[in-house]
């Protein structure tokens, strides 16, 4: 397992299309891609 | 799931036997909010969470100034992979670096257009100009971020010019940022984006600025006290 040299992602929330918050780190224990896009 | 190519062995790997382990969080960088990204999300069926980072939370803290841009975390929530721009999941190299990280064979990657996991903090994210992209000082960056934001307020409220001078403003210090130059765009052009979006609009739009050697997005150089929408 790599040691300390990676960053933890900052811990944040974001609203989903309904508007509930969705915390990224409550993905602990899986792996997690995030894609960035834009309708534009 | 029925899909082809690169795409299907991502596919096979987030949701087959690994996948179990693996879930997709999808982040739409959309200022004009959920209902803007809902139709995309609808039409690909999506069936993995969409989020929303109206104001590029996430875009102020990897430096992103493009889309689309792909962030890998392990199980720890450490982040392993940076990907800033033409993030393709579809990419063979794409799909093979992911089953790397994956498969634990591989501690993460630094390739052209990535960022080192460690290096993972304001400014430091290559756009999509490669390394043509600046870092621009802490400060700015600071100020860059918060007229994104103040200007996205704005735009929420309804008030386009309050918007536009703000984003404006903050183009100026990030003259390389393409997710606030697409805005400023989006509400200085909106016929360019709505119904569709029309990306070689864009292209002829950028070198048109470029080339007449301005900064800002309209048709006369900002005043010393304020920048105007340009009229319709």
């Amino acid at each position: 397992m790599p040691g300390d040299k990676f960053r933890p992602f900052p811990d944040i929330s974001l609203p989903d299309l309904d508007g509930k918050p969705v915390r990224v780190l409550n993905y602990r224990g899986k792996n997690l891609l995030i894609f960035a896009w834009g309708s534009w | 799931m029925t899909v082809q190519g690169p795409a299907a062995r991502l596919a096979a790997v987030l949701f087959g036997e690994q996948g179990q382990r693996f879930r997709d969080a999808i982040r739409p960088v959309d200022v004009q909010g959920a209902e803007a990204a809902r139709p995309f999300v609808e039409a690909a069926k999506l069936d993995f969470p969409t989020v929303i980072d109206a104001e590029d939370i996430l875009g102020g803290y990897f430096g992103f100034k493009v889309i689309p841009n792909g962030i890998f975390l392990d199980a720890q929530g450490r982040i392993r992979l940076v990907k800033s721009g033409r993030f393709d999941v579809a990419n063979a190299d794409t799909v093979a670096l992911l089953e790397e990280l994956i498969a634990g064979r591989s501690e993460g990657a630094a390739r052209a257009g990535e960022v080192k996991p460690e290096e993972a903090r304001p400014g430091n994210a290559k756009g999509e100009a490669g390394d043509r992209s600046r870092a621009i000082p802490l400060l700015d960056q600071d100020l860059v971020a918060n007229r994104f934001q103040l200007g996205t307020q704005h735009y929420r409220a309804g008030n386009l010019e309050a918007a536009f001078e703000e984003w404006s403003k903050a183009l100026a210090l990030d003259p390389e940022n393409f997710i606030i130059r697409k805005q400023i765009w989006a509400i200085a052009h909106p016929e360019r984006f709505y119904p569709e979006v029309d990306h070689d609009w864009q292209q002829e739009q950028l070198a048109r600025e470029r080339a007449a050697g301005r900064v800002l997005p309209g048709e006369e150089p900002c005043d010393p006290d304020r920048c105007r929408l340009p009229e319709a």
